[in-house]
């Protein structure tokens, strides 16, 4: 017997892919997002993927988010993609979603094929509160932005208790700067300057 | 009750701990390490014992020598590691010494792919030590099904005094989730203790259950420890009705008590075509078989928690009620054929053989179903 409407559209899932190199703080930044979905009662899975060496080569973290239990753990169709490098970038559009958001470092992705992009130069904000290694909390405040599942709110809960407790402060100024700066963009119709072939 | 994110790794380390393990020892090998990590910091805090060896054979081989002392301990590790453990394994199951060795499968044979899962180890985890000899294989699909399976690995290890391997692989050990720690819920087992005195006491004896009691060394009872075939007393012997009776109380112990061992889950299990799945593939199968249900298909999912002794009259009985079975796995088809082997020809079986390094996916899965649907 058929179903009018399909699983997928009964039991929706929001899925985000953050994409890098190692070193980038990747898969942390997937933990503290799952964290801060758990922390806001729904049901969150969180996978890693990346290569053997400690710096450098692809790094890749995944949350996936829904209100029912999470059957497969892995993205299936992105809704968010957060690229920390033009590979990162070219390697993963082809899981995006129709309609899904592309997040990139404008410093460290100069070309991103796709209509909702937001560019931001998150080492530079990192940077300049005190810190490049909070590229990947910068990051974090732009997807607090977009992703309408996860409260900014869980996510600073949870950056104060993964964190070290010197970095806290830091790394909380990126998330905001960023945030604040995604939020800007994301009143323009046109988010993304350097936007080729879209 | 606690509910806490969790990796598949912590999780192992969340049950071990739940389950009494108060004894670590190993060597790291991606994707196990965070198991080996968390243990050292955590025996401590609870007053058991942590030790890096130089290899994972010595790491197998300290694991022992705790447990015949009367802690529970286990080592962790990953393909070519779990091939160094392969001489120690077949003694704990020789001198019936319950411990627990969590395998989380990579990519093989030799290094492989040290960060990338597989399933290739599912033969060699029942096989990989010479000689006919009892085994218990477990396999966890969730975070919160490894912290499950882990306790419930420590029981059967103390159960039946034999050593019990617990697979996961690169994606379940990797894969954060909630998982509420129910111990309290679960039972725990400890060994069987002697009734009798020092004097009377026959370590290798059968009581009527297979399992001698397991006195620790240290408390009086005294008893000889050897790889060689023996006696009731531990000795060695080479007397046929002795070495025959030995060999049969081992096979037996387990398989005699098999009801006990049938665990899987089923979705829709009368279906024309049932997919049978385990570790991470079983996620990917649950999506699948939900999306091709969608699509029309009639379609169920076995999911396998225990691999070895095999589940025979289980899967037997779900091949009864349908036409086909899809038998997805990531190696070249090491439960598929002990699935036709059930099968005794009445289905048709189907496989999906993955060995790229990457996970299958619910497309795969269900793409491979639409083929099978004429």
């Amino acid at each position: 017997m058929m179903s009018t409407e399909s699983y997928s559209q009964k039991y929706p899932r929001y899925e985000i892919r953050i994409a890098g190199s190692g070193g980038q703080g990747i898969v942390l930044a997937g933990i503290i997002l799952a964290e801060a979905a758990l922390l806001d009662r729904k049901y969150v899975a969180q996978t890693a993927n990346y290569g053997p060496e400690a710096r450098g080569g692809n790094s890749v973290s995944e949350v996936v988010i829904s209100d029912t239990e999470i059957d497969y753990p892995s993205a299936l169709e992105l809704d968010l993609l957060v690229a920390l490098s033009q590979e990162a970038c070219d390697r993963n559009l082809s899981g995006m979603k129709e309609g899904g958001s592309v997040i990139v470092d404008s410093n460290l992705v100069t070309s991103v094929p796709w209509q909702t992009a937001a560019c931001l130069p998150f080492g530079e904000i990192a940077h300049k509160a005190g810190d490049r290694r909070a590229i990947n909390m910068a990051a974090l405040g732009a997807v607090a932005s977009f992703c309408p599942v996860i409260s900014a709110e869980s996510i600073i809960a949870v950056m104060a208790k993964r964190l070290p407790a010197t970095k806290v402060e830091i790394n909380r100024q990126a998330f905001d700067e960023a945030r604040q700066a995604a939020d800007n963009l994301r009143t323009q119709p046109q988010v993304c300057q350097n936007q080729s072939e879209a | 009750m606690e509910t806490l994110l969790l990796e598949g790794n912590e999780a192992c380390v969340r049950g071990a701990l739940a389950a009494g393990c108060r004894f670590y020892a190993g060597y790291p090998i991606t994707p196990s390490t965070e198991i080996m990590e968390m243990m050292a910091r955590e025996l401590p805090k609870v007053g058991g014992m942590f030790i890096q060896m130089e290899d994972e054979s010595a790491s197998l081989g300290a694991v022992m020598g705790a447990s015949l002392a009367g802690l529970k301990a286990m080592p962790a590790t990953s393909g070519p590691g779990f091939s160094v453990m392969q001489e120690h394994i077949g003694f704990a199951s020789m001198a019936e010494v319950p411990c627990v060795i969590a395998h989380v499968m990579r990519g093989g044979p030799s290094t492989g792919l040290p960060t990338q899962p597989s399933q290739a180890d599912v033969m060699q985890a029942a096989w990989g030590t010479h000689g006919d000899h009892p085994i218990i294989v477990l396999a966890a699909s969730s975070a919160y099904e490894t912290y499950e399976l882990t306790i419930k690995a420590f029981n059967l290890a103390e159960r039946y005094r034999t050593p019990v391997i617990l697979l996961s692989d690169a994606v379940v050990a990797h894969t954060r989730e909630a998982v509420t720690l129910v111990q309290a819920d679960m039972e725990i087992e400890e060994r069987p203790q002697p009734t009798v005195s020092p004097e009377e006491f026959l370590a290798y004896g059968d009581p009527g259950n297979g399992v001698p009691p397991m006195p620790p060394f240290g408390e009086g009872y005294r008893y000889h420890v050897t790889g060689l075939c023996h006696d009731v007393r531990g000795f060695p012997t080479t007397r046929s009705d002795e070495v025959d009776f030995l060999l049969r109380r081992l096979l037996s112990k387990i398989s005699r008590d098999s009801d006990r061992l049938q665990w899987f889950d089923c979705w829709h299990e009368n279906s024309e075509t049932m997919v049978i799945a385990y570790g991470c593939v079983a996620r990917a199968a649950l999506r699948a078989v939900r999306e091709a249900r969608d699509k029309g298909l009639d379609v169920g999912l076995m999911k396998l928690k225990v691999l070895w002794p095999f589940m025979s009259t289980t899967v037997s009985n779900v091949l009864e009620n349908c036409r086909r079975v899809l038998v997805p796995e990531m190696n070249f088809g090491q439960v598929s054929r002990e699935v036709e082997r059930v099968n005794q020809g009445r289905c048709e079986i189907f496989t999906l053989n993955k060995v790229d390094g990457t996970a299958i996916t619910p497309p795969e899965i269900v793409r491979k179903l639409e083929e099978m649907h004429p």
